[in-house]
């Protein structure tokens, strides 16, 4: 029997292949991922282990709060905790930590060529792409991430080094004057050194500018203050005992730290610790990335499993009389049965060998498609785990053997006088049963469908999951009563306009209508996939795009285009205020505070001109006017927590505390300023210093007033203080973009869907790189 | 469960070969019913060619496939040697007929992936045997394929093709050798060769052959025939040549 399958494969190349073409895409897509991500993982698992070496133990405070997306926040400590932590038993040494944006523009004279080129020179740089990172450069290179391979090390308050990648890019050299915009504005340093991170160019595609410690604390706006404090430990203690120690020094009340007239509450941890922080943090990112991939990769053998059990259907029927002859001379039923399955399990240990082998060949080529769109990684070996090797093998294999099971058992039932008689057994099932289970998961498909849509219980995301999956299986298993009716009803033109041929088609469709359903079956699948992206793309676009055009009263919005970890100084407000012809100017602030025990994100807007740029539709109480202890929430949010004018709420902020704020307005437009919104004063009293910078500023100027002439004025400011248009925004994009066609107040607004509001930084900047365009 | 290791022949002095007592095997039910045997008692006697003839839809083709266990009978009773065979399992059939039986089938005798000696020896490899390898030499000598052994079926002629056929049915040294129609697609001068090999089987091997055909001159090689007509057995006739069957055939009315 095992001659028998083996010869009959070798026999059959092709259909060999097309059986095992299924099952290795599906397997190259999984063990593509999974290898993906374990380099990746590894990569930056060695990475983080490394830059983190030389640390014992870190000192900063006890975070509050998460942000929205679970990220820590926390505030800065006072920089004599260091000093104080020296006196620690078994401390080497300390190093204040500061980390910060810091966008690398370029040379003097490579601005001046930008801006003598015009508008689409004003900004494209790394930054565009990726986040724009500011370090400190500490004293003991045991903590120091950064290692440089040109010049030297960052000494006075005006010489940089940068990352060799933007380096690279950039064109820099050492000896170079290189100006760099952060919170504290936009300044000319001399480029020292050239550094990597570890061993990377980069990390991850971001830019990095180092200064020497106090110089950085100065640029990134920790005035006074460290983020955290690093310890290296004398030789021969451990990091629990130095962590021990300085716990102990903390209890004892020997280091204290207050800011902004609150007492600090600290925290140590080990470097080992740190580490895994980082790598777990990195960990959960890469999580979604790996599931997201791993999606398609199921949908991908969900889709196999007909293919391969359409195959197996056709094969057992050509071979009728080959199994009923075998039967004849004395295979029993068990024989036939393994003879299939056999056949199955070498196409799918096969397939999924090779579809593992492609996979990891696949990893690469997807590694080189994200180091081509400027995501560097950190250079490690390819990662091939056991889990990958595992379950590629068995999931692919189990597929294949599971999918030909009911050929198989088919096969098994020919009975041997099958040999002797031109037989062609349809055996279409009993329709009564069919059509009630069938029914049955359909209905209960499309109740979790219902529920998962309309109603609030439970999971929602994985009930419509579950329905439309349920719903999908009931269409299959209708599949061959549909059959019928089906190509009766498309068949009838074909049959009248082909004649003999169109009518032989119908016949066979209709002949056996399982095969039909089985075939259509894989197309089900492709054809609704294909409209789920779609429609998922559109949608998506739709509800940026509708955002985006009705709020707007602002002629201009200057946007600093990067990730919301950087953005325009706040000076460049200012300039711009004094502009002719300006009637009103507001940046959008961003941060995150605690509210009602969840991390949220808070817009800050200047109050005063907020109305003339942008129409959040106010329904209750005013903007205008507001101050430092007042609040602005979108009325979704006011409706779902029963909130109204007047009333106040506790927000926690990581640099003062709970602050009481008092409900100032609601409005219905979840665009621009989100959820939450208060006044920029309350956002500088509240929000740390270097979180004092702005990545989007809107600007509207007096009816009348030429708009060209305002277009060259506000580039030359932008482009003085920000030179690279505020951060930059991807080729093509401007740093400022047009809003002609001013309404009247009160028009152009469309009602929002709901679900749409924008919810963090990086959305929100994607969202106006993408679509700020034409005010309507 | 007397499965039997290939070895001699059954005795001259035991009984029939297979039996049949009272069969009857219906098709449909009601106005559609079709009788395709109508009470037959049957013997086949051992080492003896018994040729089973009469004209289309007379049911001899039927009356082959209820007496091998290919195909179940309405009512009556199946003896192959002394075995009752009517009351048994799916899987005891199946392997009687592996142990206990050989057939060669009008067309589609050969899995078309394995080669001449493969076939051949296909019943022992189901059954997990050895093979008697000096009586495979011997019937694959005397249907004179020595050198296509290792031909696939797609490379052998029809005639070699059935010759193979009727080497695979020998092969296993079985008490019953069924034909059907074993001749049907072959040109006259395979034709020939291949009964005379069935003729050799029985004269030599000491085997026994039951063969359904419609061709008298087929049935002209068999020691007796008989002759089927509405689901009965009507006729028989011992030394039979190819002119007297040829009379007796042009005596069924149709």
């Amino acid at each position: 029997m095992w001659k028998t399958t083996v010869h009959g494969l070798l026999a059959h190349k092709l259909r060999f292949a097309l059986t095992a073409l299924a099952v290795f895409l599906g397997v190259a897509f999984m063990a593509g991922t999974l290898v993906l991500t374990d380099t990746i993982g590894k990569a930056f698992d060695d990475l983080f282990a490394s830059v983190n070496e030389g640390v014992d133990a870190v000192v900063r405070e006890e975070s509050p709060f998460d942000d929205d997306f679970g990220q820590a926040i926390r505030s800065p400590i006072p920089e004599q905790i260091a000093d104080e932590l020296t006196a620690v038993d078994g401390v080497e040494s300390v190093e204040g930590n500061v980390f910060g944006a810091a966008t690398v523009i370029g040379t003097p004279e490579q601005i001046a060529k930008r801006e003598k080129e015009g508008d689409d020179a004003l900004g494209r740089n790394r930054g565009a792409q990726s986040p724009a990172l500011g370090f400190n450069w500490p004293v003991a290179q045991e903590v120091n991430p950064l290692r440089v391979v040109a010049g030297e090390a960052p000494a006075a308050d005006d010489e940089i080094v940068v990352d060799k990648a933007t380096a690279d890019e950039e064109d820099l050299a050492v000896g170079d004057d290189v100006v760099v915009t952060t919170v504290a504005g936009t300044e000319a340093y001399e480029l020292v050194g050239i550094v990597t991170f570890g061993t990377a160019d980069s990390p991850g595609g971001s830019s990095v500018t180092a200064w020497e410690t106090s110089a950085a604390q100065r640029a990134l706006g920790f005035d006074g203050t460290y983020l955290d404090v690093r310890v290296i430990a004398d030789d021969g203690v451990s990091q629990d005992e130095v962590v021990a120690n300085i716990s102990e020094a903390i209890e004892a009340g020997e280091i204290t730290g207050t800011a902004n007239g609150r007492d600090l509450k600290l925290e140590v941890l080990t470097g080992a610790e740190l580490t895994d922080e980082d790598q777990n943090e990195l960990a959960d990112q890469l999580g979604f990335f790996n599931t997201f991939l791993l999606v398609f990769a199921g949908v991908a053998l969900f889709v196999g499993i007909f293919i391969i059990y359409n195959t197996f259907s056709i094969i057992v029927a050509q071979r009728t009389r080959e199994m009923a002859l075998l039967r004849a001379i004395g295979a029993d039923r068990r024989q036939v049965l393994m003879s299939v399955m056999l056949e199955a399990l070498i196409v799918g240990l096969l397939a999924s060998a090779l579809g593992l082998g492609a996979g990891i060949l696949l990893a690469g080529v997807l590694q080189g498609a994200l180091e081509a769109l400027g995501i560097d990684l950190p250079s490690t070996s390819t990662v091939i785990g056991m889990r990958t090797l595992v379950a590629s093998m068995v999931v692919g294999t189990l597929i294949t053997v599971v999918s030909a099971w009911m050929p198989a058992r088919r096969a098994a039932a020919i009975p041997p006088i099958a040999a002797l008689r031109d037989v062609s057994i349809d055996t279409s099932g009993r329709s009564g049963r069919r059509v009630a289970i069938g029914l049955a998961i359909a209905t209960f498909g499309a109740l979790g469908l219902f529920v998962g849509l309309f109603t609030e219980i439970g999971n929602s995301i994985l009930i419509v999951g579950v329905g439309a999956v349920l719903v999908f299986l009931g269409v299959i298993v209708l599949g061959p009563l549909l059959a019928l009716p089906m190509s009766r009803a498309l068949g009838a033109p074909v049959r009248r306009f082909r004649g003999t041929a169109g009518t032989l088609a119908q016949a066979n469709a209709m002949r056996n209508p399982k095969r039909t359903s089985a075939t259509a079956a894989a197309l089900i699948i492709g054809v609704g996939l294909v409209g789920f992206i779609t429609i998922f793309a559109s949608s998506a676009s739709a509800s940026i795009g509708s955002v985006i055009d009705k709020a707007f009263l602002a002629d201009f919005t200057v946007d600093s285009g990067s990730f919301g970890l950087s953005g325009l100084p706040p000076e460049l407000v200012d300039q711009i205020e004094e502009l002719d012809g300006v009637e009103a100017v507001s940046p959008v602030r961003l941060g995150t505070a605690e509210i009602e025990g969840k991390g949220a994100q808070l817009s800050a807007v200047d109050p005063t001109t907020i109305n003339q740029l942008f129409d959040v539709g106010v329904s209750e109480g005013a903007i205008e006017g507001a101050g430092p202890t007042d609040l602005f929430v979108l009325r979704d949010k006011a409706e779902e927590e029963g909130w109204t004018v007047g009333d106040t709420v506790t927000v926690n902020f990581a640099r003062t505390g709970e602050q009481e704020l008092a409900i100032a307005a609601i409005y219905d437009e979840p665009q621009p300023a989100g959820t939450y919104t208060i006044t920029l004063e309350g956002f500088e009293q509240n929000f740390d210093e270097s979180q004092q910078f702005d990545p989007q500023v809107y600007v509207r100027y007096e009816e009348g007033f030429d708009l060209d002439q305002a277009r060259e004025e506000l580039e030359a400011t932008v482009f003085a203080v920000a030179p690279n248009g505020g951060g930059a925004g991807p080729a093509g994009n401007q740093g400022l973009d047009h809003h002609p066609d001013q309404p009247a107040p009160g028009c152009g607004l469309r009602p929002v869907g709901p679900g749409h509001h924008h919810r963090t930084a990086r959305n929100r900047q994607l969202a106006g790189i993408v679509d700020l365009r034409a005010n309507p | 469960m007397t499965t039997t290791a290939p070895s001699s022949a059954p005795a001259p002095t035991a009984g029939p070969a297979a039996r049949g007592v009272g069969v009857y095997k219906t098709y449909g039910s009601g106005e559609a019913e079709v009788r395709a045997l109508d009470g037959v008692d049957v013997e086949f006697a051992p080492q003896r060619f018994t040729a089973i003839m009469g004209p289309s839809g007379s049911g001899k083709s039927t009356l082959m496939h209820c007496m091998a266990g290919l195909d179940d009978v309405t009512s009556g009773t199946i003896y192959l040697g002394d075995v009752d065979i009517t009351g048994l399992s799916e899987k005891k059939l199946t392997m009687l007929r592996r142990d206990r039986l050989g057939f060669v089938f009008q067309a589609y005798n050969l899995v078309p992936t394995l080669n001449a000696i493969e076939n051949i020896t296909l019943p022992m490899a189901l059954a997990g045997r050895d093979p008697d390898q000096e009586w495979i030499d011997q019937v694959v000598r005397t249907v004179g394929l020595d050198d296509r052994l290792t031909h696939r079926p797609s490379e052998l002629s029809g005639g070699q093709q059935q010759r193979v056929a009727v080497a695979r049915a020998l092969a296993s040294q079985p008490d019953l050798v069924f034909a059907d129609e074993p001749t049907g697609n072959l040109d006259s001068k395979s034709g020939i060769q291949v009964l005379g090999f069935l003729r050799q089987a029985v004269d030599e091997f000491d085997q026994t052959v039951v063969m359904v055909t419609h061709d008298p001159n087929a049935a002209a090689n068999a020691d007796r025939v008989l002759f089927l007509e509405d689901g009965k057995i009507v006729d028989e006739m011992s030394e039979p040549t190819g002119e007297k069957v040829l009379e007796r055939m042009k005596r069924f009315g149709d």
